[in-house]
């Protein structure tokens, strides 16, 4: 989240840099083309890259369909780069959003807004408080754009709340063909519950409708408690908060618990955080035999805390360290006893990671594809050290998330191809078949979206 | 001559010397370009200073950046470096780009 007064200071700089240059003028050695040469393309992590043949970034949307109609070969969309599975690498055509952003539209009566789906959840917050609304939660990462976000089924922490695919309530696709789509539950159900979740493979999404509300202030507390007592008391708390989550340190006896209530106190504005940047890889060099030790007793010297903030500044966090992440949502009744032996393994197998767990709840939604379809689940969340080899641990890991009927994030992950896929979401056939009609030449489908939807 | 092989020159010749980035002479139209890239992609992290990030305008925090060759700072832009991710949430940008744009953080450039 930027503060709204340097954005503005720096954005008075630079229309003046336009103007009249630098400091000093140097002589150019070499010229290099404006155009969108074939240059690497990676995530925010790192860990997955491509080079693709083109990197296009329509102005509009109307350019948007004169370029996919005249398109041959792959087509993958891109938001901010923040998945952790494969769903963007492409030797084809990487379409970039992110000039077709902004607030469109809103209603004052329905508490609902448009937007263009380049648009950044960063974005949203103060876009939607100018025209007095807000969304009803966020994940905590909000550098996502919309399309990628609910693309995805991303979600926060609170049982009262979906992810933000469950708030959608209308999606305009432009078909590979290049023709225009617009969705809404009235307009065709069947194609737009199919649309809230998918994985960019039906089309790119150019304008998402949001459900809202007013806005609000949120009481943000954190604090560090034995885990023992978070599991023990987690169900009546997360009643108690509207958001709540807690992230529990492996090799070590302690949480981080985060919890929200909304409340109409003044804003009282958190202590800036210290730039943790060398922490982790300095933690990650601790041996594993003193890192019990080591962790409960620097948990335990960390502060609790108390901020009052508007509901978009509260619910999100700079990340400072890059990782790697792998995310399972179990039922809710499953879920502690999940992340309990989670932990259990983390420990007796003395498996070296460093990173917390997270471990959120988010309420049901009717999206085909979301993983909060058909109840509340618990959403499980490991990482590793961007740069670290994260598979022997999250392959490890996702055997005990499977055996707790664990469905993975569209976004992060996961080694799970059609078969199993099919298994854990029962609208998976329906959603292939629209695919299949919405993009007859399986333009959409890069090598690991082909994996996933059983081409 | 191809964009690749003058990367690769680059490349060599940053190995055999520490000369400080040369921010190449740019239009006014691609200034302008680069500068909407900069406002939905790098004010995210360098207006506030997010993840250690230096803060534009910051003419001080900039010099160790801009004291290395411009091929080990496109290498960092490209592939991340610390908090910083691949291509700095700017998919869009080209190596120019990535360029023009460091010289108006840092207060420098053509």
């Amino acid at each position: 989240m930027i503060s709204r007064r340097n954005f503005l200071l720096a954005s008075l700089l630079a229309p003046l840099f336009v103007a009249v240059g630098g400091k000093k003028s140097l002589a150019a050695p070499f010229e290099l083309s404006s155009e969108l040469l074939p240059e690497p393309w990676a995530n925010w992590s790192g860990a997955l890259s491509a080079i693709p043949a083109a990197r296009l970034a329509p102005a509009s949307e109307a350019e948007l369909v004169q370029l996919l109609a005249g398109l041959t070969g792959e087509i993958r969309p891109v938001g901010a780069g923040h998945s952790f599975s494969p769903l963007v690498p492409t030797n084809g055509n990487l379409v970039v959003l992110d000039k077709i952003s902004g607030l469109l539209s809103h209603s004052t009566e329905q508490n609902s807004a448009v937007f263009a789906a380049g648009t950044r959840l960063s974005d949203a917050g103060p876009l939607l408080a100018d025209v007095g609304q807000a969304m009803f939660n966020l994940p905590d990462i909000d550098r996502q754009t919309l399309a990628g976000a609910i693309s995805t089924s991303t979600h926060g922490t609170g049982l009262g709340f979906k992810s933000l695919s469950g708030y959608v309530n209308s999606i305009r696709l432009v078909l590979p063909s290049g023709q225009v789509m617009d969705l809404d539950r009235n307009l065709d159900e069947e194609r737009f519950l199919a649309a809230r979740v998918s994985l960019g493979a039906l089309g790119v999404v150019t304008q998402v409708g949001f459900q809202n509300r007013a806005p609000f202030r949120l009481k943000t507390e954190t604090w560090v408690e034995p885990t023992a007592d978070v599991i023990a008391s987690f169900d009546a708390r997360s009643l108690e908060y509207q958001h709540y989550e807690f992230l529990p340190f492996p090799h070590a006896d302690h949480s981080l618990v985060i919890a929200h209530k909304e409340t109409t106190e003044d804003e009282v504005p958190p202590i800036p955080e210290e730039d943790s940047g060398d922490l982790f890889a300095m933690l990650n060099r601790v041996p594993i035999s003193i890192r019990s030790y080591l962790f409960n007793f620097l948990l335990k010297e960390i502060p609790a805390t108390t901020s009052v903030e508007t509901s978009y500044r509260a619910l999100t966090n700079v990340r400072n360290d890059r990782f790697n992440e792998m995310e399972y949502s179990v039922p809710v009744a499953s879920g502690l006893a999940c992340v309990s032996e989670v932990l259990q393994v983390i420990r007796d197998e003395a498996i070296d990671v460093v990173f917390p767990l997270e471990y959120r709840t988010i309420d049901e939604d009717d999206s085909w594809l979301s993983m909060f379809n058909g109840g509340p689940r618990a959403s499980i969340s490991i990482h590793r050290s961007a740069g670290l080899d994260y598979k022997p641990y999250f392959d490890r890991i996702e055997r005990i998330f499977l055996q707790y009927g664990g469905r993975p994030h569209w976004g992060k992950v996961h080694s799970l191809g059609f078969a199993q896929l099919n298994e854990l979401y029962p609208q998976l056939k329906d959603f292939v078949r629209l695919q299949k009609e919405f993009d007859p030449k399986g333009q959409m489908l890069n090598a690991h979206l082909a994996h996933v939807l059983g081409d | 001559m191809p964009r690749t092989t003058i990367f690769a020159m680059l490349l060599f010749v940053s190995s055999c010397s520490q000369d400080p980035t040369v921010f190449p002479r740019v239009s006014d139209a691609d200034k302008q370009s680069a500068m909407e890239k900069w406002q939905r992609s790098c004010a995210l992290c360098h207006v506030d200073g997010n993840g250690g990030a230096p803060r534009v305008g910051d003419h001080e925090a900039w010099q160790s950046r801009i004291a290395q060759p411009s091929a080990v700072l496109l290498e960092h832009m490209q592939k991340g470096f610390g908090g910083m991710p691949p291509l700095g949430y700017c998919m869009d940008c080209s190596e120019q780009d990535f360029l023009v744009l460091t010289a108006f953080m840092a207060g420098e450039g053509p």
